[in-house]
């Protein structure tokens, strides 16, 4: 039997080795990606002009996260980039707002995910409903005005829509990425 | 990661995009054309003005004018606002029953009613 290349050179045993700078590298790494897609999101402006409605670009890396190494991971991400990007380019409301936006949609992403009965297409939309809904509910909480849920059917259908897109887009990365990159999400 | 979309991810989608539209119909279909405005501050109400006739209303918060909500048409939209985003300004106009215009900066809400009567029964309850 041919041995096959992993086993030869023995770089996937190497990888797979769940050294502590490996795994702060990967994740500074992903924090790094996602505080970027949150700044090029902010020069995007969405026409729709309701507080809330984005592409939610930062999903991609949060799928990603969640798909490579697990909801822990995406978390921790999550949790970092919320907090510096609402330092960098928000303010106390908009942290409030993504916190609770992302943490409803991570929860329902892991939920759904685990059922294994669906791919991460719909795994994504399902988040980008959830993330929308609950940044409205917070904001509903905080104008202290519950008829605002009024826009809640559009949130939901804007926030299927672009978790749709982000799914998509996400599928196509993960295929893609080399597969070492891989093998170090695996194995941390 | 073999498959990347089924035929149970088909039927997630279509059962979620449904809701959506049920929802979305649900609540336009509920929704009447309103006869009046109510300008909330911070949960507070600041006033109650009516549709019916055509007007420009300042908003004096912390001293100076932060927005002005105008009346046109039996509609209302936000002319101006002094926030960094003017996301309220891309609102559009609103005119029935239950929409709103949210200035979260200020935490400020624009919300169409019924008719004045109503607005009352709705502050006392």
């Amino acid at each position: 039997m041919i041995p096959s290349a992993d086993n030869l050179s023995g770089s996937g045993q190497r990888h797979r080795g769940s050294s502590k700078a490996g795994k702060t590298a990967y994740l500074g790494l992903c924090l790094a990606l996602a505080l970027i897609c949150s700044y090029v999101e902010v020069l995007i402006p969405f026409p729709i002009g309701i507080p809330g409605v984005k592409l939610g670009l930062t999903n991609v890396v949060i799928v990603g996260i969640l798909y490579l190494s697990g909801w822990r991971d995406a978390a921790m991400v999550s949790l970092a980039r919320v907090l510096l990007a609402g330092f960098f380019f928000g303010n106390l409301y908009s942290i409030l707002y993504s916190l609770a936006g992302a943490f409803l949609s991570l929860i329902v992403m892991v939920m759904i995910k685990n059922t294994g009965k669906l791919h991460l297409i719909s795994v994504s939309a399902a988040g980008g409903i959830a993330h929308n809904v609950g940044q409205f509910l917070v904001a509903a909480l905080v104008v202290d005005n519950y008829r605002i849920l009024y826009y809640l059917p559009v949130l939901f259908l804007v926030g299927m829509a672009t978790g749709v897109l982000i799914g998509v887009a996400a599928t196509g990365i993960l295929k893609r990425l080399p597969s070492v990159i891989r093998q170090i999400g695996n194995g941390l | 990661m073999k498959q990347t979309f089924g035929r149970r991810d088909c039927l997630f989608l279509a059962v979620l995009f449904a809701f959506g539209i049920v929802l979305t119909v649900g609540i336009y279909c509920f929704s009447e054309n309103g006869s009046a405005i109510t300008v909330t501050v911070d949960g507070q109400l600041y006033g109650t003005y009516t549709l019916s006739e055509s007007r420009e209303i300042p908003i004096e918060l912390d001293g100076g004018i932060s927005n002005v909500i105008v009346i046109e048409d039996g509609a209302a939209y936000m002319k101006d606002a002094d926030c960094p985003d003017k996301l309220c300004m891309r609102q559009g106009a609103i005119s029935r029953d239950g929409q709103t215009i949210v200035c979260l900066p200020h935490k400020l809400v624009v919300e169409v009613i019924g008719g004045e009567k109503e607005a009352y029964d709705s502050i006392s309850g």
